[in-house]
C-alpha cells in the first residue's frame, strides 16, 4: 500500500502535523508563546518610515517563486507592508514574477490597504506581474528599481539565482534593503548585498511576529519541538553510525 | 462569504490532502484523482497568465498616457509582445519567425541579464570583504582561504589552502546549508497545514 521508502516518511508527516495540530489549538484557548525580536522584522517599519521621509516609493517583490511555502511567507510580510505604507501614504510597488502569485498578491494588497482605512489609495497598476521568465522577471524589476528610484526594497520569498542581481541593483541606487529567502544557495548573496536578512525559515515566523495570530504562533512553537527532535536524531544517528550500528539509518529509509 | 472563504477552503483541503497521499499511498484511485488535480493546476495557471497579460497591457498603456507618448520602453514592450503573440498564434510555434524571435532575441537578452551576475558578485565580494568587525574578518579570512583553493595558482602559494578549501566547503558549508534547508522544510509543512485547513488567511486574500 505504501510507495517503498516512504513509511518513515509519511509518520513523520503525520506525527508532525499533529504536534502543530496540538500546539495551534493550544495556543488559541490562551497557552502564552513568545517570538524573539527578529532584526529584518523590525527593520520593516524603518523602511516605510524612510521611504515617507524621502517621499519616493517602496519596493516589494515575493520572488520567483509559484504559490509555494516561501511565497506564503513573503505574502504575509506584503499584508503587513501595505497596511504600514497606506497609513503613511507611501506609494507601493509591487512586482511579481508568476501570474497565479499575481492574483493572490494583488488581493493581498488590497486587504493592507482596506485594513489601513485607505481603499482608495490602492493603485492597481502599482501591482504588476512582470514575466515566468526568470531574466526578464530580473531585468523588469531592476528597471522598476532605477526608473522610480525607490527609498526601501524588501525582498522576500522564493529567490533563485536572480537574487543578487536584484540586491545589488537596489544596492546601486541607495535603497535600504530587507531581504529573506529559504534558499540556501542565495542567502549569503543577500547577506553580503543587503541591510538586513531574514535567515531561511524565519521568514515563517512572519504571521506570529506582526499579528500575533495563535495559529502562527502554535504552529511555531511546534516547529521549534520538531527542529529539537531533528536534532536529537541526528545526534544519536551520527553516534550510532560511528559505532557501527545502521539500524537508524535502515529506519529513515523504510 | 461562502464563496470566497469557505468553498476556496474545502477545495483546498480536498485537493492538498489527496496530493499529499498520493505521494505515500500507492492506491490507483488517489494516484489518478491526483493526477487529475495536477492537471487542473495546469489549466487554472494558464488562465492566471491571462490576467498577467491583462495587467502588463494596463500598466504600460497608462505609462504611455502619463508620459504623452514619450515613453518608448513602454511602447517598445506592447508592440513586442503583439508581434510575437500574433506570430505564436497565427503562424505557430514551430515556425521560423518564433524561432527567431526565440532563439536570437529572448535567449541572447536573457544571457546578458545572466552575465551581469559576475559583475555583481565582484561588486559585492569587493564590499563584503571589508573587516569591519569580527564576523567580516573572519568571512574574509574564509573567502581568501577558499578562493586560494578554487585555483591552481593558490595551491602553488599555500598548499594548505586546498585541504582547508574541501574542509571549509565539505563540513561548514554543507553543515549550515542543511540547517537551513531542514528548518526550512518543517516551516513549510506548517504553512501547508495552515493553507490545507484554511488557517492560512492571507492565501484567501483575508486578514
Amino acid at each position: 500500500m505504501f510507495v517503498e521508502g516512504r513509511i518513515f516518511d509519511f509518520f513523520a508527516l503525520l506525527i508532525s502535523t499533529g504536534l502543530m495540530g496540538i500546539f495551534m489549538y493550544m495556543a488559541r484557548q490562551g497557552m502564552q508563546i513568545g517570538v524573539r525580536t527578529i532584526p529584518g522584522f523590525d527593520a520593516i517599519d524603518e523602511a516605510v518610515g524612510r521611504a515617507a521621509e524621502m517621499g519616493k516609493p517602496l519596493h516589494f517583490t515575493p520572488g520567483f517563486g509559484g504559490l509555494v511555502a516561501a511565497t506564503f511567507a513573503g505574502l504575509e510580510v506584503l499584508g503587513h507592508v501595505a497596511k504600514l505604507a497606506a497609513q503613511y501614504d507611501v506609494r507601493l510597488i509591487v512586482t511579481v514574477s508568476q501570474p497565479e502569485t499575481f492574483a493572490v498578491t494583488e488581493q493581498v494588497m488590497k486587504q493592507g490597504y482596506l485594513e489601513a482605512g485607505k481603499p482608495e489609495a490602492f493603485r492597481p497598476e502599482d501591482c504588476r506581474f512582470i514575466s515566468t521568465d526568470q531574466w526578464a522577471y530580473a531585468s523588469g524589476v531592476i528597471g522598476v528599481l532605477y526608473r522610480e528610484q525607490v527609498a526601501s526594497n524588501i525582498m522576500i520569498g522564493q529567490f533563485a539565482a536572480e537574487a543578487l542581481i536584484l540586491a545589488e541593483a537596489g544596492s546601486t541606487i541607495g535603497a535600504i534593503q530587507i531581504a529573506g529567502t529559504t534558499n540556501a544557495y542565495q542567502i549569503p548573496f543577500f547577506v553580503v548585498a543587503c541591510d538586513y536578512v531574514i535567515l531561511g525559515d524565519e521568514m515563517f515566523a512572519a504571521g506570529a511576529h506582526f499579528g500575533k495570530n495563535e495559529f502562527h504562533l502554535g504552529s511555531l512553537r511546534a516547529e521549534d519541538i520538531i527542529k529539537a527532535i531533528c536534532i536529537g536524531f541526528m545526534i544519536v544517528g551520527a553516534i550510532m553510525v560511528t559505532s557501527g550500528s545502521s539500524a537508524l539509518v535502515t529506519l529513515l529509509s523504510k | 462569504m461562502f464563496a470566497k472563504r469557505t468553498l476556496p477552503t474545502i477545495i483546498a483541503f480536498i485537493c492538498g490532502v489527496t496530493v499529499v497521499f498520493a505521494y505515500f499511498i500507492n492506491v490507483p484511485f488517489i494516484q489518478d484523482r491526483a493526477q487529475s488535480i495536477l492537471r487542473w493546476q495546469a489549466v487554472i495557471a494558464v488562465f492566471a497568465l491571462g490576467l498577467g497579460a491583462v495587467n502588463i497591457i494596463r500598466v504600460h498603456v497608462s505609462n504611455i498616457q502619463r508620459s504623452k507618448g514619450q515613453n518608448f520602453y513602454s511602447l517598445a514592450l506592447l508592440i513586442t509582445f503583439a508581434i510575437t503573440i500574433l506570430v505564436g498564434v497565427f503562424l505557430g510555434q514551430n515556425s521560423t519567425a518564433y524561432k527567431f524571435i526565440f532563439d536570437y532575441i529572448n535567449v541572447p537578452t536573457g544571457s546578458a541579464i545572466f552575465s551581469l551576475l559576475a559583475f555583481y558578485i565582484g561588486t559585492a565580494a569587493y564590499r563584503a570583504f571589508r573587516a569591519k568587525n569580527v564576523e567580516a574578518a573572519i568571512l574574509l579570512l574564509t573567502g581568501c582561504i577558499v578562493m586560494l583553493g578554487r585555483v591552481p595558482l593558490g595551491a602553488k602559494i599555500l598548499p594548505v589552502s586546498v585541504p582547508l578549501t574541501d574542509w571549509i566547503m565539505s563540513v561548514l558549508n554543507v553543515g549550515g546549508q542543511r540547517g537551513v534547508m531542514i528548518a526550512g522544510a518543517i516551516g513549510f509543512i506548517a504553512v501547508s497545514l495552515r493553507i490545507i485547513v484554511g488557517l492560512e488567511r492571507r492565501s484567501y486574500g483575508g486578514e
